[in-house]
């Protein structure tokens, strides 16, 4: 038993594909929660699209994708907020037009190049096991970052996707909140992409924490038990796709729908919990 | 023509327009207008409320009073006139005043405790850590005991009664330490016998000196139970007790052709 645990991760890419994969694992749920509640999954699909062009820049370049990923990821979720802030445009509008325009511009840069070391493939559906040690790094920054974050402004995040308006009056600043949320959405998306791919980002995103929420009657607490949902998701995943030779991030997305319908099957027989919400 | 920040320093102690020197001026509005896309939603509003005064801002749907409210609160501009709110301009006066929402602009799905949401009432963008966890929980604690909801702490604000939630949004007022009280559409999905426990219960805030307006689009049975009213259809059609201020002529221009059936609607007396 031990050494089916042990065995994949006597090759160094499978230890830095663990050490990402887990990363993701903590940090999708968590941003997730917020996303499921606010009604903001599409977003969460769009931006993981909308990079496209950052990732084929700095494969052009020579360099890291999340080199060009992260500053793509901010200036979209700037621009999303912008839109939506100050444009008084509806946030699927916003969303869909961000999304569509610049991956559809991502596309046809990388077939312009053509000579690229990494296939549409890889980019839409992941590729774990080539994450190098600077990717490993710079992930590992990226989720500590937004995880500081996160549990600094958790209250004030709160209150102003509870109760908009109180929330101003009460003197915080709902723009830059919005703002940071979006922008820190943004980083962790680049971080699942590498995992996943940009199709799947959203599966990771938003089912671990879709599936808590409807065991968990508490927020915080349902927040908690997705992490541990997708936690199991990413790992299992990865030794699944090790030990039957599947491509790992549809295998991680797989693990965690079947987790979702667990606990809706568990809601809807066992629980008294109301998620009608959630539907 | 956008004048909200620039308006003078008024003294607190400056006298309210209607009470003349009984009485201290929390709210003032003179001459204030709100245009959306070219259509004033609000038409030279000017009225005052007091210092410790329970005060109900009614109108029809639509007849601005959110909008007021946001006006007072700093979240919206005015384009004429003024507002001053303790004598100073509503954005240099956020902090003292808690605004309750009505219940369509509160996402539920957020599944927060009682005690949770009264806590978010101790947040603020200059605290970002909070008080500690012990000063925090006795806060909350004597809020919600005020209120009467400590017993409730632990359910959830989504399953709770209107009259219940309304409770806890006034503990979380209480917890911001505010001055002054705006419930939007505060008995909206309350039923009869909660909406007299809520309003004896701001009764007891106002005599503490708590500043207190409630928009409502139908004060029905309560009207009694308030020092004042503020008839609102875009402008202020009528200020003054719940006894003068409702004239059929005023109700005529609150509420169109058929004023009839807001007279004498009270508990067991159902205009016949």
């Amino acid at each position: 038993m031990i050494n089916i645990i042990l065995e994949p991760f006597q090759y160094d890419f499978m230890l830095r594909a663990l050490f990402v994969s887990s990363m993701v694992g903590i940090i999708c749920p968590i941003l997730g929660a917020y996303v499921v509640i606010r009604g903001m999954g599409f977003m969460g699909d769009a931006m993981a699209h909308a990079v496209m062009p950052g990732i084929v820049i700095a494969l052009i370049l020579g360099l890291s994708p999340f080199l060009g990923s992260v500053p793509m990821a901010i200036v979209v979720a700037v621009s999303v907020g912008y839109l939506i802030h100050k444009k008084n445009v509806s946030v699927d509008t916003a969303v869909g037009v961000m999304f569509a325009g610049l991956f559809s511009f991502g596309l046809v840069l990388m077939s312009l190049v053509g000579d690229l070391t990494v296939s549409v493939e890889d980019i839409l559906l992941g590729q774990i096991l080539g994450v190098s040690k600077v990717d490993m790094l710079i992930s590992f920054v990226l989720t500590v970052l937004v995880l500081v974050a996160l549990v600094t402004f958790h209250k004030q995040l709160i209150f102003s996707g509870f109760d908009p308006v109180g929330s101003v009056v009460a003197g915080l600043n709902a723009g830059a909140l919005n703002y940071m949320f979006l922008i820190l959405l943004g980083i962790s998306i680049v971080v699942t992409l590498h995992v996943v791919g940009v199709v799947l980002v959203v599966g990771l995103l938003i089912t671990p924490a879709a599936a808590s929420q409807m065991v968990m009657r508490r927020f915080t607490r349902a927040m908690l038990l997705g992490i541990i949902f997708g936690l199991f998701s990413t790992v299992t995943g990865l030794y699944v796709s090790y030990y039957f030779d599947l491509p790992s991030g549809p295998v991680m997305t797989l693990i965690s729908f079947a987790i979702f319908l667990c606990c809706a099957i568990y809601e809807r027989f066992f629980s008294q919990t109301q998620t009608s919400h959630l539907m | 023509m956008k004048n909200q920040g620039k308006a003078p320093e008024l003294d607190v102690e400056d006298r309210c327009l209607k009470c003349g020197l009984n009485c201290i001026c929390v709210i003032r509005a003179v001459g204030a207008c709100v245009e959306f896309n070219g259509n004033l939603v609000l038409d030279d509003v000017t009225f005052s409320v007091g210092k410790g005064v329970l005060s109900a801002l009614v109108g029809p749907n639509a007849g601005g009073k959110s909008t007021l409210f946001n006006a007072i609160a700093g979240i919206q501009d005015i384009v004429h006139g003024s507002i001053f709110v303790n004598g100073r301009s509503p954005k240099d006066s956020k902090g003292s005043i808690s605004y309750i929402p009505q219940r369509e602009n509160v996402n539920w799905r957020f599944s927060l405790t009682g005690q949770e949401v009264v806590d978010l009432g101790l947040v603020k963008n200059n605290s970002l850590l909070g008080f500690s966890r012990k000063a925090s929980l006795e806060k909350v604690r004597s809020a919600l005991e005020r209120v009467d909801m400590w017993d409730y702490k632990d359910q959830l604000i989504s399953e709770m009664s209107g009259g219940q939630r309304q409770r806890v949004f006034i503990a979380r007022a209480l917890c911001q330490e505010a001055n002054i009280l705006l419930l939007d559409e505060a008995f909206s999905g309350v039923d009869v016998a909660s909406q007299f426990g809520l309003i004896d219960m701001l009764r007891e805030l106002k005599d503490q000196g708590k500043t207190i307006l409630i928009a409502t689009h139908d004060l029905n049975t309560l009207a009694d139970r308030f020092d004042e009213v503020i008839c609102l259809n875009r402008h202020v059609c009528a200020q003054g007790s719940p006894d003068t201020a409702f004239t059929p002529a005023v109700l005529e221009e609150l509420y169109g052709s058929h004023p009839g059936m807001f007279l004498d609607h009270s508990l067991g007396h159902h205009h016949d």
